[in-house]
């Protein structure tokens, strides 16, 4: 066997798991290969599929040689790395093979040589295999795939781009019925589950590598519990604790929740220690690839001390010289720590060293909670995304695009995927009306053509058309992004047009780690020089907003009811006991016992706090239906904040709670049809719609620094909302929005659990004379969602007369 | 509350009303920015989906009902009357006209305006290119970079909102009339047109829910 020569020829030794997989690549079998990052599941895989290949080629002697094998892979960077690691075994056996790459940034000259020497093995992505199934005669280039490798599918499965590549995969199954496929997962709660979605109908083996792990986890605490503050996202007063354990690491990985955050904690570290110049860099998805692959090239070969970035290091290949990870703010899952701490400490048998570092008072606790969640291995499921309207949508104009299709082909092929299992064939019907005559429509004068029927074949004639199709293939949507440049033309990185547009020119911001004053804003262009002012915004970015998961929020209601018992084991419960206990001299501590309600009033109005534990997702859905339950006894206008542990409603009316509650204001009754009426419903659909218009192709914004001519035709997502629920509301784009937002954003059933084990509490409420220190973080909150059902003229009347 | 709010400059009476356009009771004038007709259909041409009757019904009803509620004489629509090239909701245009021979159409031209010259005339418009003056109004579409002294500008192409803040942080987005010293800007008539939010400065905002209009203190 070519792996066991390879194996000895450089000294190692295979994993059990290793030899498992191969052999049972080699039996003929699909399934799924469950192994951390480093170590050696790329072989684990490859070994196999070589076997197959050159047996493959052996037995059909005259069989022209097309590509064999397609390797999905989420990230650019992974897909670079991959080819380095097969072109390995290539060289070293002399195998060969074309092992080529073909993702957004392939040239086009290497894709003309790719269509015309079809490579043996390409590394691609979910999106280029989509635009591969754009070009006409994709079914000669694609049918001698015999195998397809999924790397990281649980990053692809919790989204659409799972949906996208499940589509794709149906239609290779297509074009050749043996294709064997493998998925290869790291450890979530529904691994089963992730390789029935992966393989469809087929049957397929479940291959865990069950290697030891001890991750440590340490949280940095500061010196002084009282002047620690109560709120806040940054973190930024435990900066020096952090340069500590940067000094005495090797290499280590800072990971922060959101780009503006590590912006800032950059600066900020910089600032505090000025020699770290040139040996700190910065890393998140907004940056430049160039800039990007430096970094990742930096820390490979050991000259980078420390790199601040966001989940764009999430994944990926492993850096050698890491040898420390640290965590700013809550993970928010236990899943997402445990891979952000396995970036450090890979060599088999090694600890995984991950610290901490709060962000305010209370999120202390989170440490205690990880621990627990880590011993418990209480692992999250990726939950799979299914009846992507908007998905399929763009798959049919996809198709329409290159050689057309039949629908009544199709519709047996979408069937066999999880996405649309139960999609009906009037649900078909209606997503072939919207891409052939744009929904129903009346009038006999209407205009739209988008794919046009020819003898039973659906296809896209106009070239416009295509084009501009080719070029919103993908699901992830963006908002309109601004190319970032010096005047030399150097392109540095991207940023949300509404961030720019906010901008004077003359102003400073701070970007990839630079201080740029803005020149000038040309086309989708803000041109910048570099600044020596040591003031500048920073940019915000939008979303980022992940919910504490499910099974966080349990490990952290069961630490803060373990509380008492804890604290002499647990060094972040007994550190935060003091203010356990001004808690309780306040108001009462939450616990499985209690749901906690205080109520207070500032300056600001009524406030009435809830303390659930539950997650922002399932407290905005709480939210709403408390607000909308109140408003059904009286009109109100509330603003509400949230964040992980609880969320606030705050009204210019006294609200009487206590009889609302009496009144049965959390019950389960009516639930459905209670969140279903409430106000905000419409608004969180309207969010959700913005993406889905997006992938439906509703919504053309191009791509960032390439200018296209969309003359007349950009409007936001939120008219089309608008317009759709006005004339269309049975639109199944539209009921898609409604539907994410049920299961995805309110997560219903969630919500009813949450609901159902409120049930079982007692609920105190507390009047209270100051926010206590579990209200002063939500209090806090500079987001705010609003819920209204008061006439828009009498909110108007209130505002106005405020403001006289 | 009001469905219009009067408003008096150099001894000239004009009503802001809440269907998001301007009456001069003195020659019965409408004054109406923005209203973007065809755009659902000129989306639908290109392929894009978006219900067929979005916007024009709701468009027409509303010139319909200003029209007979002020018993206006004279329309001057300041540009972006209609979204790009040619669609069928141009039909619809030319039989509002045709329905109304006594009432003057006036269109300062848009850059959405592109119709040929001989559309317009079949719309029983009369177009005129960059500006309008009128006693000491001065029409046109987008807003003028320089106002010759004594002149009050009236455009539209902005599509202004304003934004309000109250107590228990309370925002509301609402178009609005936004009137600086030599400037007028009307919101967007049509009901398929987005907003830009303009911040007050020291400017005069009004703004509108539809059914009332309201100065912004």
């Amino acid at each position: 066997m070519l792996a066991e020569n390879w194996f000895k020829h450089k000294q190692w030794s295979p994993h059990r798991f290793q030899q498992e997989t191969w052999q049972a690549i080699i039996q003929g079998s699909s399934g799924l290969l469950n192994a951390p990052t480093g170590y050696g599941k790329t072989y684990a895989m490859w070994f196999g599929i070589l076997e197959r290949l050159l047996a493959f080629r052996a037995n059909r002697k005259n069989v022209s040689r097309g590509t064999y094998c397609l390797w999905i892979t989420p990230l650019r960077s992974l897909s670079q790395e991959m080819v380095l690691a097969l072109n390995r075994v290539n060289d070293d056996l002399d195998l060969k093979l074309d092992i080529a790459l073909r993702t957004g940034d392939t040239s086009i000259k290497e894709r003309q040589r790719q269509s015309k020497e079809h490579p043996d093995v390409l590394i691609t992505t979910p999106e280029s295999i989509h635009l591969m199934l754009a070009q006409k005669g994709y079914a000669l280039r694609l049918k001698n795939i015999q195998f397809v490798v999924v790397d990281e599918w649980h990053e692809l499965l919790g989204s659409k781009r799972g949906v996208l590549t499940e589509l794709g995969l149906s239609k290779l199954k297509h074009l050749n019925p043996q294709l064997q496929i493998w998925g290869i997962s790291a450890t979530i709660g529904n691994l089963e589950e992730a390789k029935q979605i992966l393989l469809g109908k087929q049957e397929g083996v479940i291959i865990k590598a069950n290697l030891p792990k001890e991750t440590q986890i340490t949280t940095v605490l500061p010196d002084v519990l009282e002047k620690f503050p109560w709120g806040g996202h940054l973190g930024i007063h435990l900066a020096v604790k952090v340069l500590e354990i940067v000094n005495k690491s090797g290499t280590t990985l800072i990971f922060t929740n959101t780009r503006s955050q590590a912006e800032i904690w950059y600066q900020e570290l910089l600032r505090l220690q000025p020699d770290l110049a040139g040996i700190l860099a910065l890393h998140h998805g907004s940056l430049s690839e160039e800039i990007r692959q430096w970094v990742e090239q930096a820390l490979h070969t050991g000259t980078l001390k420390a790199v601040v970035c966001t989940s764009s290091l999430d994944l990926g290949v492993d850096f050698r010289p890491v040898d420390t990870v640290i965590q700013i703010g809550s993970a928010k899952g236990i899943a997402r720590f445990l891979q952000r701490a396995g970036r450090s400490g890979h060599q088999p048998g090694a600890t995984s060293k991950i610290y901490f570092v709060p962000t305010h008072s209370l999120e202390i606790m989170e440490g205690a909670a990880l621990r627990y969640a880590e011993q418990h291995q209480l692992m999250e499921n990726r939950v799979p995304y299914i009846r992507s309207f908007d998905v399929l949508i763009q798959y049919l104009v996809t198709l329409a695009v290159s050689d057309g299709f039949r629908p009544e082909e199709i519709f047996v092929e979408v069937k066999n995927t999880h996405c649309f299992e139960s999609i009906t064939l009037n649900e078909f019907a209606q997503c072939l009306l919207m891409i052939t005559q744009g929904g129903k429509t009346l009038d006999a004068y209407d205009e739209f053509h988008k794919v046009i029927i020819e003898e039973g074949v659906y296809k896209v004639v106009s070239k416009k058309v295509a084009m501009r199709h080719r070029l919103s293939i993908g699901a992830i949507v963006s908002d309109t992004m601004m190319s970032v440049k010096y005047l030399s033309g150097k392109y540095i990185g991207s940023i949300e047009e509404w961030f720019i547009s906010r901008l004077n020119t003359g102003d400073t911001f701070w970007f990839a780690g630079k201080n740029l004053e803005l020149i000038r804003v040309k086309d989708l262009q803000a041109i910048v020089r570099m600044s020596n002012r040591k003031k500048g915004l920073v940019p915000s970015w939008m979303g980022g907003r992940l919910p504490l998961s499910t099974h966080l929020s349990f490990a952290i209601r069961h630490v803060l009811d373990q509380w008492q018992g804890l604290a002499a084991k647990e060094p972040e419960i007994s550190f935060l006991q003091p203010l356990f206990l001004e808690q309780q001299k306040r108001s009462t501590l939450p616990s499985n016992q209690y749901l906690v309600v205080e109520q207070t009033e500032t300056k600001e109005g009524h406030h009435v706090f809830f303390f659930p534990f539950e997650g922002k997702f399932v407290h905005e859905g709480m939210a709403a239906l408390i607000a909308h339950r109140l408003g059904k006894v009286k009109p109100y206008t509330f603003s509400v904040a949230l964040n992980d542990y609880g969320f606030e409603l705050l009204s210019d009316q006294k609200i009487d709670i206590k009889e609302a509650i009496v009144k049965g204001l959390f019950s389960i009754e009516n639930l459905s049809e209670d969140i279903q009426q409430s106000v905000n419903m419409t608004e969180l659909a309207r969010k959700r719609f913005r993406d889905i218009a997006g992938i439906a192709g509703l919504v053309f914004q191009g791509f960032p620094g390439k200018k296209i001519k969309t003359k007349h035709l950009q409007a936001n997502s939120g008219l089309f909302f608008k317009v759709f629920e006005e004339y269309e509301s049975d639109n199944l784009l539209l009921r898609e929005a409604y539907d994410e937002v049920f299961d995805f954003q309110l997560d219903y059933n969630r919500l009813l659990n949450a609901l159902t084990r409120i049930a079982n509490q007692e609920i105190l409420i507390n009047r209270t004379d100051h926010l206590t220190p579990f209200a002063f973080p939500i209090f806090a909150e500079s987001f705010r969602e609003r819920f209204s059902n008061e006439a828009l003229e009498d909110r108007l009347n209130k505002i106005i007369a405020q403001l006289e | 509350m009001s469905d219009r709010l009067e408003l008096r400059i150099k001894n000239k009476a004009m009503y802001l009303l809440a269907e998001r356009c301007i009456f001069f009771p003195e020659n019965q004038t409408l004054v109406i920015a923005d209203v973007h007709l065809g755009k659902a259909a000129h989306f639908r041409k290109a392929g894009i989906m978006i219900p067929q009757q979005a916007g024009t019904d709701q468009d027409f009803g509303m010139l319909q009902h200003v029209l007979d509620k002020y018993d206006a004489a004279r329309i001057i629509f300041l540009g972006d009357l209609f979204h790009s090239s040619e669609n069928e909701a141009w039909r619809h245009f030319v039989d509002f006209s045709d329905r109304h021979p006594h009432t003057e159409l006036i269109l300062i031209k848009g850059n959405h305006d592109v119709l040929p010259l001989a559309y317009y005339q079949q719309g029983n418009l009369t177009v005129h290119l960059e500006t309008l003056q009128e006693d000491f109004i001065l029409y046109s579409h987008a807003p003028l970079p320089a106002v010759p002294p004594g002149l009050l500008n009236i455009a539209g192409h902005v599509h202004p909102a304003a934004r309000l803040k109250a107590k228990g942080k309370q925002t509301l987005r609402l178009p609005c009339f936004h009137l600086e010293t030599s400037l007028l800007l009307l919101p967007a008539f049509g009901s398929l047109t987005g907003t830009f939010a303009l911040p007050k400065g020291n400017a005069q905002q009004f703004v509108t829910t539809g059914r009332a209009v309201l100065a912004v203190k």
